[in-house]
Protein backbone atom coordinates (compact mmCIF):
# COMPACT_ATOMS: atom_id res chain seq x y z
CA UNK A 1 0.00 0.00 0.00
CA UNK A 2 1.12 3.43 -0.57
CA UNK A 3 0.10 7.27 0.46
CA UNK A 4 0.74 10.34 -1.83
CA UNK A 5 3.04 12.63 -0.24
CA UNK A 6 0.45 15.50 -0.20
CA UNK A 7 -3.38 15.55 -0.30
CA UNK A 8 -6.01 18.28 -0.62
CA UNK A 9 -3.60 20.31 -2.51
CA UNK A 10 -3.91 21.93 -6.07
CA UNK A 11 -1.12 22.56 -8.21
CA UNK A 12 -1.58 26.46 -7.20
CA UNK A 13 -2.42 25.62 -3.32
CA UNK A 14 -0.32 27.38 -0.96
CA UNK A 15 1.94 24.72 1.30
CA UNK A 16 4.42 27.61 2.96
CA UNK A 17 4.68 31.69 3.24
CA UNK A 18 7.21 34.29 4.64
CA UNK A 19 8.18 37.57 4.39
CA UNK A 20 9.45 37.44 1.07
CA UNK A 21 6.58 35.74 -0.73
CA UNK A 22 4.73 32.51 -0.81
CA UNK A 23 5.21 28.95 -2.31
CA UNK A 24 2.46 27.00 -4.24
CA UNK A 25 2.20 22.96 -4.28
CA UNK A 26 3.60 22.94 -7.35
CA UNK A 27 6.85 24.53 -6.69
CA UNK A 28 7.28 22.60 -3.49
CA UNK A 29 6.98 19.55 -5.30
CA UNK A 30 9.94 20.94 -7.66
CA UNK A 31 11.76 21.84 -4.62
CA UNK A 32 11.53 18.30 -3.59
CA UNK A 33 12.56 16.61 -6.49
CA UNK A 34 15.05 18.67 -6.66
CA UNK A 35 16.64 18.30 -3.45
CA UNK A 36 16.01 14.49 -3.65
CA UNK A 37 18.51 14.23 -6.84
CA UNK A 38 21.50 15.65 -4.83
CA UNK A 39 20.93 13.75 -1.59
CA UNK A 40 23.40 11.25 -0.92
CA UNK A 41 23.45 7.55 -1.51
CA UNK A 42 22.83 7.16 2.56
CA UNK A 43 20.10 5.57 4.82
CA UNK A 44 19.18 8.43 7.45
CA UNK A 45 19.15 11.80 7.06
CA UNK A 46 19.59 13.66 10.33
CA UNK A 47 17.26 16.61 9.26
CA UNK A 48 18.55 19.99 11.48
CA UNK A 49 16.91 22.32 9.36
CA UNK A 50 15.29 24.80 11.54
CA UNK A 51 13.10 27.10 8.31
CA UNK A 52 9.36 25.41 8.69
CA UNK A 53 9.59 25.31 4.32
CA UNK A 54 13.65 23.72 3.97
CA UNK A 55 12.93 21.60 6.74
CA UNK A 56 9.26 20.41 4.49
CA UNK A 57 10.95 20.31 1.45
CA UNK A 58 14.32 18.17 3.18
CA UNK A 59 11.67 15.71 4.75
CA UNK A 60 9.62 14.74 2.05
CA UNK A 61 12.85 14.75 -0.47
CA UNK A 62 14.45 12.00 2.54
CA UNK A 63 11.41 9.66 1.47
CA UNK A 64 10.90 10.35 -1.57
CA UNK A 65 14.45 8.62 -1.66
CA UNK A 66 12.86 5.81 0.36
CA UNK A 67 15.59 7.16 3.13
CA UNK A 68 14.63 7.81 7.02
CA UNK A 69 14.68 11.52 8.86
CA UNK A 70 16.12 11.47 12.22
CA UNK A 71 15.21 14.18 14.23
CA UNK A 72 17.13 15.20 17.52
CA UNK A 73 15.51 16.70 20.19
CA UNK A 74 18.37 19.25 20.57
CA UNK A 75 21.01 20.66 18.11
CA UNK A 76 23.62 20.30 20.87
CA UNK A 77 26.35 18.50 18.88
CA UNK A 78 27.01 16.13 21.73
CA UNK A 79 23.62 14.48 20.85
CA UNK A 80 23.97 14.91 17.32
CA UNK A 81 27.40 13.26 17.22
CA UNK A 82 26.13 10.45 19.26
CA UNK A 83 23.12 9.83 16.99
CA UNK A 84 25.62 9.66 13.83
CA UNK A 85 27.51 6.90 15.80
CA UNK A 86 24.52 4.62 16.26
CA UNK A 87 23.54 5.29 12.56
CA UNK A 88 26.25 5.11 10.80
CA UNK A 89 24.64 5.30 7.13
CA UNK A 90 23.50 9.20 7.99
CA UNK A 91 24.54 12.36 7.02
CA UNK A 92 22.75 16.05 8.13
CA UNK A 93 20.08 18.16 6.35
CA UNK A 94 21.29 21.95 7.20
CA UNK A 95 20.31 25.47 5.87
CA UNK A 96 23.99 26.48 7.26
CA UNK A 97 27.12 24.56 7.65
CA UNK A 98 27.22 23.50 11.41
CA UNK A 99 30.81 23.41 13.42
CA UNK A 100 32.23 20.13 15.16
CA UNK A 101 30.05 18.03 14.05
CA UNK A 102 31.67 14.46 12.95
CA UNK A 103 29.22 13.60 10.03
CA UNK A 104 28.75 14.65 6.23
CA UNK A 105 26.41 17.88 5.68
CA UNK A 106 24.34 18.32 3.40
CA UNK A 107 22.87 21.97 2.41
CA UNK A 108 19.72 23.06 1.34
CA UNK A 109 20.44 25.49 -0.88
CA UNK A 110 16.61 26.20 -1.36
CA UNK A 111 16.20 29.81 -2.36
CA UNK A 112 15.15 31.69 1.16
CA UNK A 113 13.34 34.08 -1.45
CA UNK A 114 10.32 32.33 -1.44
CA UNK A 115 8.46 33.39 -5.15
CA UNK A 116 5.31 32.48 -6.69
CA UNK A 117 5.22 31.08 -9.62
CA UNK A 118 2.22 32.12 -12.33
CA UNK A 119 -0.97 30.39 -12.29
CA UNK A 120 -0.71 26.73 -13.34
CA UNK A 121 -3.26 24.47 -14.60
CA UNK A 122 -1.60 21.03 -14.84
CA UNK A 123 -2.11 18.85 -12.27
CA UNK A 124 1.69 17.55 -10.66
CA UNK A 125 2.68 14.60 -10.25
CA UNK A 126 2.12 13.87 -6.34
CA UNK A 127 5.51 11.15 -5.53
CA UNK A 128 3.90 7.95 -3.83
CA UNK A 129 5.49 6.41 -0.44
CA UNK A 130 5.21 3.03 0.57
CA UNK A 131 2.86 3.01 3.49
CA UNK A 132 5.66 0.96 5.97
CA UNK A 133 8.50 2.91 4.63
CA UNK A 134 10.05 4.73 8.18
CA UNK A 135 9.59 7.93 7.33
CA UNK A 136 11.13 9.21 10.55
CA UNK A 137 12.53 8.28 13.67
CA UNK A 138 12.08 10.96 16.71
CA UNK A 139 14.43 10.95 19.75
CA UNK A 140 13.53 11.32 22.92
CA UNK A 141 15.20 10.88 26.33
CA UNK A 142 15.40 7.92 27.41
CA UNK A 143 15.46 6.80 31.19
CA UNK A 144 18.33 4.38 30.26
CA UNK A 145 20.88 7.21 29.46
CA UNK A 146 20.90 6.79 25.82
CA UNK A 147 18.29 8.97 23.87
CA UNK A 148 15.11 6.83 23.19
CA UNK A 149 14.31 5.99 19.06
CA UNK A 150 10.56 6.30 18.19
CA UNK A 151 9.76 4.82 14.30
CA UNK A 152 7.30 6.39 12.57
CA UNK A 153 6.14 4.69 9.16
CA UNK A 154 4.89 7.29 6.57
CA UNK A 155 1.30 4.98 7.27
CA UNK A 156 1.15 6.32 11.34
CA UNK A 157 2.08 9.77 10.13
CA UNK A 158 -0.58 10.15 7.32
CA UNK A 159 -3.31 8.51 9.45
CA UNK A 160 -2.47 10.42 12.49
CA UNK A 161 -2.47 13.82 10.27
CA UNK A 162 -6.04 12.54 8.70
CA UNK A 163 -7.57 11.64 12.27
CA UNK A 164 -6.49 15.40 13.63
CA UNK A 165 -8.11 17.10 10.37
CA UNK A 166 -11.34 15.43 11.26
CA UNK A 167 -11.11 16.56 14.84
CA UNK A 168 -10.30 20.09 14.15
CA UNK A 169 -12.42 20.24 10.72
CA UNK A 170 -9.29 20.90 8.60
CA UNK A 171 -11.33 18.42 6.11
CA UNK A 172 -14.03 21.03 5.52
CA UNK A 173 -11.74 24.19 4.94
CA UNK A 174 -7.89 24.16 5.74
CA UNK A 175 -6.58 26.97 7.88
CA UNK A 176 -3.37 28.84 7.66
CA UNK A 177 -0.89 27.59 10.68
CA UNK A 178 1.58 29.68 12.77
CA UNK A 179 4.01 27.20 14.99
CA UNK A 180 5.98 28.38 17.92
CA UNK A 181 7.37 24.57 18.12
CA UNK A 182 10.48 22.97 16.13
CA UNK A 183 9.87 20.84 13.45
CA UNK A 184 11.74 17.87 14.65
CA UNK A 185 9.70 17.76 17.77
CA UNK A 186 6.61 15.06 17.32
CA UNK A 187 4.41 17.97 18.16
CA UNK A 188 5.83 20.38 15.61
CA UNK A 189 6.28 17.49 12.97
CA UNK A 190 2.62 16.67 12.63
CA UNK A 191 1.10 20.27 13.03
CA UNK A 192 3.36 22.00 11.15
CA UNK A 193 4.50 19.43 8.48
CA UNK A 194 2.05 16.91 8.36
CA UNK A 195 -0.94 19.01 8.38
CA UNK A 196 -0.09 21.00 5.43
CA UNK A 197 1.43 17.96 3.52
CA UNK A 198 -1.51 15.56 4.09
CA UNK A 199 -4.53 18.39 4.71
CA UNK A 200 -3.75 21.40 2.72
CA UNK A 201 -3.00 23.62 5.76
CA UNK A 202 -0.18 26.64 4.49
CA UNK A 203 2.12 27.05 7.06
CA UNK A 204 4.26 30.42 7.63
CA UNK A 205 8.01 28.97 6.89
CA UNK A 206 9.63 30.83 10.38
CA UNK A 207 9.10 30.55 13.74
CA UNK A 208 8.19 33.50 16.05
CA UNK A 209 9.56 33.11 19.20
CA UNK A 210 9.09 36.71 21.52
CA UNK A 211 5.41 37.58 21.68
CA UNK A 212 5.56 40.46 19.52
CA UNK A 213 7.34 38.39 17.07
CA UNK A 214 4.17 35.97 17.08
CA UNK A 215 1.70 39.24 16.69
CA UNK A 216 3.65 40.29 13.22
CA UNK A 217 2.96 36.85 11.86
CA UNK A 218 -0.22 36.48 12.83
CA UNK A 219 -1.79 39.88 11.88
CA UNK A 220 -0.22 39.94 8.57
CA UNK A 221 -0.85 36.72 7.69
CA UNK A 222 -3.59 36.16 4.42
CA UNK A 223 -6.25 34.44 6.49
CA UNK A 224 -6.74 33.63 9.95
CA UNK A 225 -4.51 31.58 11.62
CA UNK A 226 -4.67 28.92 13.96
CA UNK A 227 -1.72 29.29 15.94
CA UNK A 228 0.19 26.22 16.96
CA UNK A 229 2.37 26.67 20.42
CA UNK A 230 2.74 25.41 23.91
CA UNK A 231 2.07 26.68 27.77
CA UNK A 232 5.67 28.29 27.97
CA UNK A 233 5.01 30.30 24.71
CA UNK A 234 0.91 31.07 26.14
CA UNK A 235 2.39 32.47 29.49
CA UNK A 236 4.78 35.01 27.84
CA UNK A 237 1.97 36.26 25.10
CA UNK A 238 -0.59 36.50 27.84
CA UNK A 239 1.96 38.78 29.73
CA UNK A 240 2.56 41.22 27.13
CA UNK A 241 -0.58 42.69 27.74
CA UNK A 242 0.20 45.59 25.77
CA UNK A 243 0.29 43.72 22.49
CA UNK A 244 -2.97 44.02 20.15
CA UNK A 245 -3.65 40.96 19.24
CA UNK A 246 -5.50 40.10 15.66
CA UNK A 247 -6.33 37.23 12.93
CA UNK A 248 -6.14 34.43 15.49
CA UNK A 249 -8.80 32.12 14.81
CA UNK A 250 -8.06 29.24 17.45
CA UNK A 251 -4.97 28.29 19.77
CA UNK A 252 -3.51 25.13 20.03
CA UNK A 253 -1.18 24.14 22.81
CA UNK A 254 0.24 21.17 23.79
CA UNK A 255 3.32 19.19 25.54
CA UNK A 256 2.45 20.11 28.95
CA UNK A 257 -1.03 20.68 30.57
CA UNK A 258 -2.69 24.71 30.56
CA UNK A 259 -4.18 26.02 33.36
CA UNK A 260 -7.54 27.06 32.71
CA UNK A 261 -6.09 30.75 33.94
CA UNK A 262 -3.92 30.74 31.34
CA UNK A 263 -6.58 29.68 28.86
CA UNK A 264 -9.02 31.99 29.89
CA UNK A 265 -6.37 35.03 29.71
CA UNK A 266 -5.46 33.81 26.22
CA UNK A 267 -8.77 33.70 25.06
CA UNK A 268 -9.86 36.84 26.32
CA UNK A 269 -7.15 38.88 25.17
CA UNK A 270 -6.16 36.88 21.78
CA UNK A 271 -9.52 36.61 21.00
CA UNK A 272 -9.58 32.99 20.05
CA UNK A 273 -10.77 29.49 21.04
CA UNK A 274 -7.97 27.42 22.87
CA UNK A 275 -7.42 23.59 22.20
CA UNK A 276 -5.19 21.43 23.75
CA UNK A 277 -3.60 17.96 21.84
CA UNK A 278 -3.05 15.18 23.97
CA UNK A 279 0.12 12.48 22.59
CA UNK A 280 2.08 10.75 22.99
CA UNK A 281 5.87 9.84 21.46
CA UNK A 282 4.70 6.38 20.87
CA UNK A 283 1.12 7.02 19.09
CA UNK A 284 1.40 11.00 18.45
CA UNK A 285 -1.17 12.74 18.86
CA UNK A 286 -4.22 10.86 19.40
CA UNK A 287 -7.46 13.56 21.46
CA UNK A 288 -8.07 17.10 21.65
CA UNK A 289 -10.07 19.21 23.90
CA UNK A 290 -11.46 22.81 24.19
CA UNK A 291 -9.71 24.11 27.54
CA UNK A 292 -12.51 25.77 28.77
CA UNK A 293 -15.58 23.50 27.61
CA UNK A 294 -14.27 20.41 29.33
CA UNK A 295 -11.85 18.22 31.33
CA UNK A 296 -12.58 15.27 29.11
CA UNK A 297 -10.41 14.64 26.28
CA UNK A 298 -12.02 12.83 23.17
CA UNK A 299 -9.36 10.30 21.17
CA UNK A 300 -9.22 10.98 17.65
CA UNK A 301 -12.03 8.48 15.82
CA UNK A 302 -10.46 5.23 15.42
CA UNK A 303 -8.43 5.33 18.77
CA UNK A 304 -9.88 3.90 21.78
CA UNK A 305 -8.62 4.06 25.38
CA UNK A 306 -9.14 0.41 27.45
CA UNK A 307 -8.33 -0.56 30.91
CA UNK A 308 -6.18 -3.86 31.87
CA UNK A 309 -5.20 -4.60 34.92
CA UNK A 310 -5.38 -1.44 36.03
CA UNK A 311 -3.92 0.33 33.89
CA UNK A 312 -5.05 2.67 31.17
CA UNK A 313 -3.92 1.36 27.62
CA UNK A 314 -4.34 3.31 24.01
CA UNK A 315 -5.46 1.13 20.88
CA UNK A 316 -4.51 3.08 17.91
CA UNK A 317 -4.77 1.09 14.78
CA UNK A 318 -2.43 2.90 12.66
CA UNK A 319 0.26 2.77 15.15
CA UNK A 320 1.10 -1.08 15.07
CA UNK A 321 1.11 -1.97 19.25
CA UNK A 322 -1.17 -0.68 22.28
CA UNK A 323 0.83 1.60 24.41
CA UNK A 324 -0.08 2.05 28.21
CA UNK A 325 -0.16 5.77 29.57
CA UNK A 326 2.91 7.61 30.87
CA UNK A 327 -0.11 9.75 33.18
CA UNK A 328 -2.86 8.70 35.73
CA UNK A 329 -6.29 8.80 33.96
CA UNK A 330 -10.09 7.93 34.39
CA UNK A 331 -11.68 6.28 31.80
CA UNK A 332 -14.76 7.11 31.04
CA UNK A 333 -15.72 6.08 28.29
CA UNK A 334 -13.57 3.91 24.80
CA UNK A 335 -13.51 7.74 23.18
CA UNK A 336 -12.78 9.94 26.01
CA UNK A 337 -10.66 10.06 29.26
CA UNK A 338 -9.88 12.49 31.87
CA UNK A 339 -6.10 13.28 32.89
CA UNK A 340 -5.67 12.70 36.85
CA UNK A 341 -1.54 12.91 37.03
CA UNK A 342 1.41 12.63 35.72
CA UNK A 343 3.88 10.07 35.96
CA UNK A 344 6.09 10.80 38.23
CA UNK A 345 9.66 9.77 36.71
CA UNK A 346 8.18 11.68 33.09
CA UNK A 347 8.83 15.67 33.12
CA UNK A 348 7.92 17.61 30.15
CA UNK A 349 9.75 21.13 29.83
CA UNK A 350 9.37 22.85 27.13
CA UNK A 351 8.38 20.30 25.13
CA UNK A 352 11.48 17.91 25.79
CA UNK A 353 10.74 15.12 27.16
CA UNK A 354 13.06 13.31 30.20
CA UNK A 355 13.38 10.82 33.20
CA UNK A 356 13.94 12.40 36.63
CA UNK A 357 15.97 9.31 37.00
CA UNK A 358 18.10 9.56 34.10
CA UNK A 359 18.90 13.10 34.68
CA UNK A 360 19.60 12.23 38.89
CA UNK A 361 22.05 9.54 37.17
CA UNK A 362 24.00 11.55 34.46
CA UNK A 363 24.30 14.01 37.75
CA UNK A 364 25.69 11.35 40.35
CA UNK A 365 27.92 10.36 37.31
CA UNK A 366 29.77 13.81 37.49
CA UNK A 367 33.49 13.75 38.93
CA UNK A 368 33.84 14.98 42.18
CA UNK A 369 29.67 14.54 43.32
CA UNK A 370 29.35 12.01 46.06
CA UNK A 371 25.25 12.33 45.58
CA UNK A 372 22.52 13.70 43.74
CA UNK A 373 18.80 14.50 43.84
CA UNK A 374 16.42 15.58 41.42
CA UNK A 375 13.03 16.42 41.57
CA UNK A 376 10.58 18.81 40.33
CA UNK A 377 8.75 21.34 42.77
CA UNK A 378 5.16 21.64 43.24
CA UNK A 379 4.48 24.31 40.28
CA UNK A 380 3.01 27.54 40.74
CA UNK A 381 3.61 29.53 37.46
CA UNK A 382 3.05 26.93 34.53
CA UNK A 383 7.00 26.80 33.99
CA UNK A 384 7.95 23.61 35.82
CA UNK A 385 11.61 23.48 36.45
CA UNK A 386 13.57 20.71 37.94
CA UNK A 387 15.19 20.93 41.22
CA UNK A 388 18.32 19.40 42.73
CA UNK A 389 20.33 18.88 46.19
CA UNK A 390 23.90 17.23 45.51
CA UNK A 391 26.29 16.54 47.77
CA UNK A 392 30.04 17.20 47.22
CA UNK A 393 32.83 19.42 48.34
CA UNK A 394 35.04 19.35 45.17
CA UNK A 395 32.52 21.72 43.31
CA UNK A 396 30.22 24.53 43.17
CA UNK A 397 26.74 24.99 41.91
CA UNK A 398 28.09 26.45 38.80
CA UNK A 399 30.56 24.00 38.04
CA UNK A 400 28.19 21.29 38.38
CA UNK A 401 25.24 23.06 36.01
CA UNK A 402 28.40 23.57 33.44
CA UNK A 403 29.12 20.04 33.97
CA UNK A 404 25.39 18.40 33.68
CA UNK A 405 25.03 20.73 30.69
CA UNK A 406 27.50 19.08 28.58
CA UNK A 407 25.34 15.70 29.05
CA UNK A 408 21.42 16.95 29.34
CA UNK A 409 19.86 19.40 27.37
CA UNK A 410 19.48 22.91 28.75
CA UNK A 411 16.12 22.60 29.52
CA UNK A 412 16.92 19.90 32.53
CA UNK A 413 19.56 21.80 34.18
CA UNK A 414 17.78 21.89 37.94
CA UNK A 415 17.76 25.22 39.10
CA UNK A 416 18.10 25.94 42.10
CA UNK A 417 20.82 23.35 42.13
CA UNK A 418 21.81 23.62 45.84
CA UNK A 419 24.98 22.32 47.29
CA UNK A 420 24.34 20.56 51.01
CA UNK A 421 26.02 18.82 53.13
CA UNK A 422 23.40 15.96 53.47
CA UNK A 423 20.36 14.55 51.36
CA UNK A 424 17.37 14.37 53.40
CA UNK A 425 16.91 10.67 53.55
CA UNK A 426 14.11 9.06 55.59
CA UNK A 427 14.62 5.71 57.79
CA UNK A 428 14.49 3.56 55.25
CA UNK A 429 17.36 5.01 52.96
CA UNK A 430 14.50 6.46 50.69
CA UNK A 431 14.76 10.23 49.32
CA UNK A 432 10.49 10.52 48.77
CA UNK A 433 9.28 14.26 46.62
CA UNK A 434 7.80 15.37 49.86
CA UNK A 435 10.95 15.15 51.65
CA UNK A 436 12.86 17.17 49.09
CA UNK A 437 9.94 19.53 48.89
CA UNK A 438 10.01 20.45 52.55
CA UNK A 439 13.84 20.15 52.07
CA UNK A 440 13.67 22.77 49.75
CA UNK A 441 11.47 24.91 51.80
CA UNK A 442 14.50 25.11 54.55
CA UNK A 443 16.69 26.26 52.12
CA UNK A 444 14.29 29.30 50.54
CA UNK A 445 13.91 30.59 54.48
CA UNK A 446 17.70 29.95 55.19
CA UNK A 447 18.55 32.43 52.13
CA UNK A 448 15.69 34.70 53.56
CA UNK A 449 17.09 35.05 56.90
CA UNK A 450 20.71 35.58 55.47
CA UNK A 451 19.71 37.51 52.90
CA UNK A 452 21.60 35.64 50.47
CA UNK B 1 33.54 51.78 32.44
CA UNK B 2 36.21 48.97 33.71
CA UNK B 3 35.91 45.39 32.40
CA UNK B 4 34.49 43.47 35.56
CA UNK B 5 32.44 46.32 37.44
CA UNK B 6 28.49 46.66 37.12
CA UNK B 7 27.35 49.86 36.04
CA UNK B 8 24.34 51.35 38.57
CA UNK B 9 21.89 50.44 34.69
CA UNK B 10 23.54 47.10 34.73
CA UNK B 11 23.03 45.89 38.02
CA UNK B 12 19.34 46.89 37.59
CA UNK B 13 18.85 44.39 34.67
CA UNK B 14 21.20 41.77 36.62
CA UNK B 15 18.65 41.88 39.44
CA UNK B 16 15.76 41.64 37.23
CA UNK B 17 17.30 38.48 35.57
CA UNK B 18 18.13 37.14 39.05
CA UNK B 19 14.30 37.80 39.77
CA UNK B 20 12.27 36.96 36.56
CA UNK B 21 14.26 33.57 36.45
CA UNK B 22 14.59 32.62 39.88
CA UNK B 23 18.19 31.93 40.19
CA UNK B 24 18.03 31.56 44.19
CA UNK B 25 21.80 30.51 43.85
CA UNK B 26 23.18 33.30 42.31
CA UNK B 27 22.97 37.08 43.09
CA UNK B 28 22.27 39.96 41.17
CA UNK B 29 26.04 41.20 41.79
CA UNK B 30 27.52 38.10 40.78
CA UNK B 31 26.68 38.23 37.46
CA UNK B 32 29.96 39.17 35.18
CA UNK B 33 28.57 42.29 32.79
CA UNK B 34 30.90 40.76 30.11
CA UNK B 35 30.15 36.72 30.89
CA UNK B 36 28.14 34.77 28.23
CA UNK B 37 24.83 34.89 30.05
CA UNK B 38 23.59 31.58 27.81
CA UNK B 39 25.35 28.22 27.59
CA UNK B 40 28.71 28.30 28.89
CA UNK B 41 27.84 31.61 31.91
CA UNK B 42 25.04 31.09 33.25
CA UNK B 43 23.54 28.81 31.48
CA UNK B 44 20.59 29.72 29.99
CA UNK B 45 18.04 28.67 27.74
CA UNK B 46 15.02 29.64 25.45
CA UNK B 47 12.52 29.51 28.02
CA UNK B 48 15.17 31.54 29.88
CA UNK B 49 14.76 34.62 27.20
CA UNK B 50 11.67 34.59 27.05
CA UNK B 51 10.96 35.06 31.02
CA UNK B 52 13.56 37.78 30.41
CA UNK B 53 11.33 39.14 27.59
CA UNK B 54 8.57 39.10 29.36
CA UNK B 55 10.31 41.01 32.72
CA UNK B 56 11.95 43.47 30.20
CA UNK B 57 8.65 44.68 28.17
CA UNK B 58 7.01 44.68 32.32
CA UNK B 59 9.76 47.11 33.32
CA UNK B 60 10.53 48.90 30.31
CA UNK B 61 7.58 49.02 28.41
CA UNK B 62 9.35 47.36 25.17
CA UNK B 63 8.86 44.26 23.46
CA UNK B 64 11.68 42.58 22.48
CA UNK B 65 11.78 41.22 18.74
CA UNK B 66 13.63 38.52 17.09
CA UNK B 67 14.08 39.80 13.94
CA UNK B 68 15.99 42.14 15.54
CA UNK B 69 19.26 42.35 13.03
CA UNK B 70 21.89 42.84 16.50
CA UNK B 71 19.15 39.81 18.34
CA UNK B 72 22.06 37.12 18.38
CA UNK B 73 24.28 39.91 20.15
CA UNK B 74 21.45 41.53 22.56
CA UNK B 75 21.36 38.66 24.99
CA UNK B 76 25.04 37.42 24.30
CA UNK B 77 25.83 39.31 27.63
CA UNK B 78 24.43 41.16 30.74
CA UNK B 79 26.06 44.52 29.41
CA UNK B 80 24.45 43.96 25.43
CA UNK B 81 21.27 43.39 27.11
CA UNK B 82 21.38 46.39 29.28
CA UNK B 83 22.76 49.00 26.40
CA UNK B 84 19.58 47.46 24.26
CA UNK B 85 17.14 48.71 27.34
CA UNK B 86 18.81 51.97 27.17
CA UNK B 87 17.89 52.04 23.58
CA UNK B 88 14.77 51.25 23.56
CA UNK B 89 12.82 51.82 26.85
CA UNK B 90 10.22 53.83 26.67
CA UNK B 91 9.39 55.12 30.61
Amino acid sequence: MKHPLTNNLLADSVVAWNEQGIVNHSQFLDDVRALAARLPEKKYAINLCEDRYQFMVAFAAVIVKQQTNLLPQSRATEIINAIAEDYTDSYCIVEHAVDNLFIEQLQTNIKLNIHNKTAITAQPVIPQIHAEHIAAIAFTSGSTGKPQANSKTWHSLVIGAQMAAEAFGFNQQAKHIVATVPPQHMYGLETSILYTLQSGCPVYAGRPFYPEDIRTVCATASAAVILVTTPVHLRACNKATDIDWTNIERIISATAPLSTEQAEQAEKTMHATVSEIFGCTEVGSMANRETLKTQTWSLYKGIRVYNKNNTAWIHAPHVGEDVAFNDVVEIIDEHHFKLLGRNSDMVNIAGKRGSIADITLKLQQIDGIDDAAVFLPDNNNDIARLMAFVKTNRLNARQVSAALTEKIDSVFIPRPLYIVDELPYNATGKLTRQALIEFSKQFKNDKAQHGH
Amino acid sequence: MSGSTQSQSEHEVAELIVEALNLEDISAAEIEPEQPLFREGLGLDSIDALEIAMAISQKYGFQLRSDDPENATIFSTLRQLTQHIEKNKTG
